[in-house]
């Protein structure tokens, strides 16, 4: 396979970096006799005012702002005839690869892309008004979709080679991005050159009105939209601060479980993905672990702290967490993907934990994950009345409890996971105690 | 020469609230003092006018492109480049439209008759036509202007902008974020 990617990656740098260039530099050889002539000048000053106004103007789409460029390069083919085209769009890129401090290589690449384009849609426009003149109407719609398709598949294909991203992922991003948008500008872009081609330059006030009309009309439809956008984003944050805050207040209670939730929540995410999970379902994974322990709330000091073995009504109590949690979080109507992680994380595939005595695959895949993380954290952790035990030792329990306590296969994908980190890595994150050093950690792997 | 310009660029800019804080620093300013010098000269010494001129033409590119970090001295530079290509490939002086020269109130004379250390009349035999002096601007100041001296005049306008502590980045017009930068600031 490598071959032929990085065959078509050298063909694809021919064309863009030797075929747009030498396509651009004919097509402003070929035409620039007509910049000489003393009754262009007018119209190129009019254009290139047109081309500085135009450039810092977009209109907003929801991707990335369009400029009225293209239009205003239409509309002077149309008018004048292929060297104003040419003329405006040089313009742009000088001022855009000044402004932007472009490499010459992309702004010569983009120059010749978008000259390929000017000259082809001017020739089009020299045959049809030499063979069909009467159907100017349809010529020009043609025009436009021409200009568009080549603009987009020319620059498309040099997006692709500057960024080594495939061709075919740039076009549906660009077309998604608002090829409506741009069409709406080129058709705009034409009915002012018709426009002033019948009634002079004073029409095209009630153009600008409306080219300005349709500016706020967009500004102010997407500045709504990233506006929710914004919203949601904040709503999230404010969700993960809440679910962080009810964990840390869980580790604060139980200080011998310190950083708990935290690493069974980063084991949990590190199993999901391990397991080949959609990064949605990991990062439900994570959150899940960071609150799978909040009903210990409900559970008094005394019974919680207590150093030593539990009478049997202790843990009894104890048990009751789970059931505890869920009905915090089930009144909060908030997370309710989460839930099951909460319930059931203390049952086991042979049907007898609890509290439901939920059997293998009724315990939900999120519960069954956490069910390994946690039991592995809580064998290896320290407590301050022991030690916790080797890695090896609680992999080997895992093991053990594969198809009894915990569902098979993902035991297995732990045990391989696990064993996949190197020593320095796995004993960081086991002696990670807070939040910070968790969130450093996960970072860095 | 750009006064007219350079005054309304600082009305403009009081108005939206600027004020002068500190000088702005420029890299290499002895190359910038070296073309004004070659300037003066070629007012002077007319006869080597042309070879001055060019010189000077070519120090203010180093200086601009010695200062490149700054959006406004990028824009300068467009429109540097384009005169001095005009003045280069037309040996050292810039052409002029005569016609569009007569409405201004000096004298054509001196350009006419060659000794005019700046200005050349343009004809058929005139080289890049449409880089030079083909504009006539009636207002503040009546001149006759190159597509290059738009881009000046816009370079002006944002380096005062951006003097006065209140800059417009283009970069910024271009990809349509005006509006948050007016909420940063």
């Amino acid at each position: 396979m490598k071959p032929t990617k990085n065959f078509s990656h050298f063909a694809l740098g021919l064309l863009v970096q030797c075929l747009f260039p030498v396509a651009g530099l004919l097509v402003i050889i070929s035409i620039i006799t007509s910049w000489g002539v003393n009754e262009h000048w007018g119209v190129m000053a009019t254009y290139t005012i047109l081309t500085l106004v135009s450039s810092f103007t977009p209109i907003r789409t929801l991707n990335s702002p369009l400029t009225l460029n293209n239009a205003v390069i239409f509309s002077g083919i149309v008018l004048y005839g292929t060297w104003i085209g040419v003329w405006s769009a040089l313009l742009e890129i000088i001022i855009i690869s000044f402004i932007f401090k472009s490499k010459v290589s992309r702004a010569l690449a983009n120059s010749g892309q978008v000259l390929i384009t000017v000259w082809l849609v001017g020739t089009l426009d020299q045959f049809f008004r030499t063979y069909y003149p009467d159907y100017w109407f349809l010529t020009d719609i043609g025009l436009i979709l021409v200009y568009w398709l080549s603009n987009t598949l020319l620059a498309a294909a040099g997006i692709s080679y500057f960024r080594e991203v495939s061709f075919q992922v740039i076009i549906k991003s660009m077309l998604q991005g608002g090829s409506m948008t741009y069409l709406l500008l080129m058709a705009v872009g034409e009915i002012g050159a018709r426009f002033v081609g019948a009634y002079e330059g004073y029409s095209l006030t009630i153009l600008l009105g409306t080219v300005l009309l349709l500016r706020s009309v967009f500004h102010q439809y997407f500045a709504s939209i990233s506006d929710q956008q914004k919203k949601m984003e904040e709503i999230k944050n404010l969700n993960d601060s809440f679910l962080i805050a009810l964990a840390a207040s869980i580790d604060a209670r139980d200080p011998y479980t310190l950083g708990h939730s935290f690493r069974v929540a980063h084991w949990g995410r590190e199993t999901a993905k391990f397991m080949g999970l959609p990064p949605k379902q990991s990062t439900e994974v994570y959150y899940g672990g960071i609150i799978h322990d909040i009903g210990k709330i409900g559970i008094e000091d005394n019974i919680l702290n207590k150093e030593g073995a539990l009478s049997k009504e202790e843990f009894e109590r104890i048990k009751e967490h789970p059931v505890i949690g869920y009905e915090i979080l089930k009144r909060t109507s908030v997370f309710p993907e989460l839930l099951p992680a909460i319930r059931w994380h203390h049952e086991r595939v042979d049907g007898t934990g609890y509290p439901d005595k939920l059997k293998g695959n009724e315990i939900p895949l999120i519960a069954r994950i956490l069910a390994v993380c946690d039991a592995f954290d809580a064998m290896v952790s320290d407590r301050p009345y022991r030690k916790g035990m080797s890695v090896e030792e609680a992999l080997r329990r895992i093991q053990e409890g594969a198809g009894t306590q915990f569902d098979a296969e993902i035991a297995a994908n732990f045990v391989t996971m696990i064993k996949s980190l190197n020593e320095e890595e796995l004993q960081k994150i086991i002696r990670a105690n807070n939040r910070n050093q968790e969130i450093d950690v996960s970072l860095t792997t | 020469m750009l006064l007219d310009i350079i005054f309304i660029s600082f009305v403009v800019a009081l108005i939206r609230g600027g004020r002068i804080k500190e000088l702005p620093k420029f890299n290499k300013f002895s190359v910038f003092g070296i073309a004004v010098l070659l300037q003066i000269l070629s007012a002077l010494m007319p006869t080597w006018g042309r070879v001055f001129v060019s010189v000077a033409y070519l120090c203010l590119l180093i200086f601009f492109y010695s200062n490149r970090e700054h959006e406004d001295i990028r824009f300068f530079m467009i429109g540097w480049f384009f005169n001095a290509i005009a003045i280069w490939s037309n040996f050292g002086k810039m052409p002029i439209d005569l016609e569009l020269a007569k409405k201004l109130k000096y004298s054509v004379d001196p350009i006419v008759n060659g000794t005019d250390f700046k200005h050349s009349v343009l004809d058929n035999s005139t080289n890049l036509p449409f880089l030079t002096d083909i504009m006539f601007m009636p207002f503040p100041i009546a001149r006759v202007i190159s597509i290059g001296d738009i881009f000046i005049m816009i370079g002006a306008f944002l380096l005062v902008q951006r003097v006065m502590g209140k800059p417009i980045s283009l970069i910024r017009l271009r990809e349509g974020k005006i509006h948050e930068t007016n909420q940063e600031l």
